[in-house]
């Protein structure tokens, strides 16, 4: 198994009629099971990248490596059977069910009936939709929230190990969109999948991605962490974009996952204050004032210790703030 | 009127043989003109949606085909393949194609790209993409152009009777030289009636067609 799952090397793209480069010099490494998000304004070139991932356009020059092989090497069909693909406007064929939306690449693999029954059954649970209610109806049947589960469990059907998501929640109420973000993040986690996802959302950007990518101009302006994008912004670009939000709003966009130390074994007592990783840490600064403790122990979705964070780690937060300004 | 009914229903009754007779010519004459239509435009019109250029020339070339009446080139058949049945079918046909080509490539064309998009993007193959997707989308549409041809293929059936092809268009010819208005009616209405039902069958497998289009 390679170290990474996919490799960008000076993929550039530049469309026949345009004079410009909608994607330039992009090297990228993405490491198996990281969740990353591409943020930037509309034209930055994030979906041309996705696309290019997806093999729907071929760049223009430089070489797309998935799992340790030239993607030119494999058959498109494939290769993206291999690869998850949600875009904003869903997609699902209107002609026929959820289920058979969500069986389309399971069957065109082969698989036996019973091997894609238990299948789609697993994804609409997943996805939080009953299989017995949801399974026969139609996409027209179904609000654009559900709409979009369903695309989502149609793109994981043969099990992808990589997903491609181009701004799927755009177009759903904010309410809805919420409880998909914390849907999306906990699947990634659970099943530990490649997510790149793409959004214009910075906020989405840094509340989802352990991994940021700040796109201009078809060009990756920052490629890091939400805490290091945040408080060592890379280009005058990226601080620009940053600088729109306050400390506090950033502290929110910042969740306790993405800034605690990673523990192994469990360590802490069983006493410790604990906050899940998916808390803003905003809240969990809170947390620190009303306990008056020095650390916070960082539990998973299961209540299983995954990590800690120090107080002192928010000392080092309002420094660097400090600096920028 | 009441009594015109009465005598092309006794005309009926006492040449009940031929009139049969002419009624399965005339229902073969169109269902093999539909299905020659079919088997060309179908094709034609899914290369024209998927290929521009392609498009421009077939669509062109069998709307100048549409400009000539019928009946015209049913005589210019002659000459080329005598009478009787083929040239019918030929003529006949060369007037239905075209309903059915436009009718496929709108068909073809009214398919959202992003639903294409996601098909390919999701690693479907062409084939497996034109034969569950934009087949089934397309289909409504496509079988809008079959009703209408067909419709239109029945009426014009009529004039395979000139060039000794058989049909109901024997009444009207028939009827025509003896100056006779019962036998012209009797195959004239009957051709209006045959039309009015196929139409209406047709209606029906159409709306079977777009359920989904209106869950
Ligand atoms: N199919 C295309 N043909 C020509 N130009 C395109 C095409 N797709 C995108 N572009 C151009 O490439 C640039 C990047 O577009 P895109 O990747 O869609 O940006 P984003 O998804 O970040 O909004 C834009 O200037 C856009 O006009
Ligand atoms: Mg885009």
């Amino acid at each position: 198994m390679p170290d990474y799952v996919m490799e960008l090397r000076e993929v550039s793209k530049k469309f026949d009629k345009s004079p410009r480069f909608a994607v330039r010099d992009v090297n990228l490494k993405i490491s198996s099971g990281s969740f990353m998000t591409i943020v930037g304004s509309s034209g930055s070139g994030k979906t041309t990248l996705l696309k290019m991932l997806n093999r729907i356009y071929e760049p223009t020059s430089g070489e797309i490596i998935f799992e340790g092989q030239n993607v030119n090497k494999l058959r498109a069909e494939d290769y993206r059977k291999r690869i998850g693909y949600v875009i904003q406007q869903i997609g699902l064929f209107p002609h026929m069910t959820v289920m058979q939306n969500i069986a389309a690449v399971p069957r065109s693999l082969k698989w036996d009936r019973k091997r894609i029954d238990e299948r789609v059954d697993y994804l609409l649970e997943m996805m939080h939709m009953e299989p017995g209610v949801y399974r026969n109806r139609y996409p027209a049947q179904l609000s654009g929230g559900q709409q979009q589960r369903v695309g989502i469990a149609r793109a994981m059907a043969a099990d992808p190990s990589v997903m491609l998501m181009d701004e799927p929640f755009g177009a759903i109420d904010t309410i809805t969109r919420k409880s998909l973000q914390d849907e999306i993040m906990s699947i990634q986690k659970r099943l530990s999948k490649t997510i790149m996802f793409v959004t214009h959302d910075i906020h989405e950007a840094f509340k989802l991605g352990d991994n940021v990518i700040i796109m201009d101009d078809g060009v990756i302006q920052q490629c890091g962490t939400p805490f290091d994008t945040i408080f060592h912004p890379a280009s005058e670009y990226v601080s620009r974009l940053i600088s729109s939000e306050n400390i506090l709003e950033k502290l929110q966009v910042l969740h306790a996952g993405a800034v605690m130390e990673p523990v192994s074994e469990k360590s802490n007592s069983d006493d410790a204050v604990r906050v899940r990783y998916d808390e803003p840490l905003s809240s969990v600064l809170g947390r620190f004032v009303e306990e008056g403790v020095s650390y916070v122990s960082v539990i998973d979705g299961e209540g299983k210790e995954v990590g800690e964070i120090w107080w002192n780690k928010f000392n080092r937060i309002s420094k660097l703030n400090r600096e920028k300004i | 009127m009441l009594e015109l009914l009465l005598e092309v229903s006794r005309y009926i009754l006492e040449n009940q043989d031929a009139y049969i007779g002419e009624i399965r010519t005339h229902l073969s004459i169109s269902f093999i003109t539909l299905f020659v239509s079919c088997a060309i435009g179908i094709p034609t019109g899914v290369l024209s949606a998927k290929r521009e250029s392609f498009s421009n020339v077939a669509v062109n070339l069998f709307n100048s085909l549409r400009m000539i009446p019928s009946l015209a080139i049913l005589m210019a058949m002659i000459p080329l393949l005598g009478i009787g049945f083929r040239p019918a079918l030929i003529a006949l046909s060369l007037h239905a194609i075209p309903v059915v080509i436009i009718n496929t490539y709108a068909g073809f064309k009214s398919i959202s790209p992003v639903i294409l998009e996601s098909a390919s993007g999701m690693g479907l193959s062409e084939l497996e993409i034109l034969t569950k997707i934009e087949f089934p989308l397309a289909l409504p549409l496509i079988a809008a152009g079959i009703r209408t041809s067909m419709v239109d293929i029945v009426a014009s059936a009529t004039l395979a009777a000139y060039i000794g092809a058989g049909g109901l268009g024997v009444f009207i010819v028939s009827g025509l030289s003896f100056m006779n208005f019962t036998i012209m009616m009797t195959g004239g209405l009957s051709i209006a009636v045959i039309a009015v039902i196929i139409d209406a069958i047709l209606g029906v497998v159409q709306k079977k067609l777009i359920w989904y289009q209106n869950l």
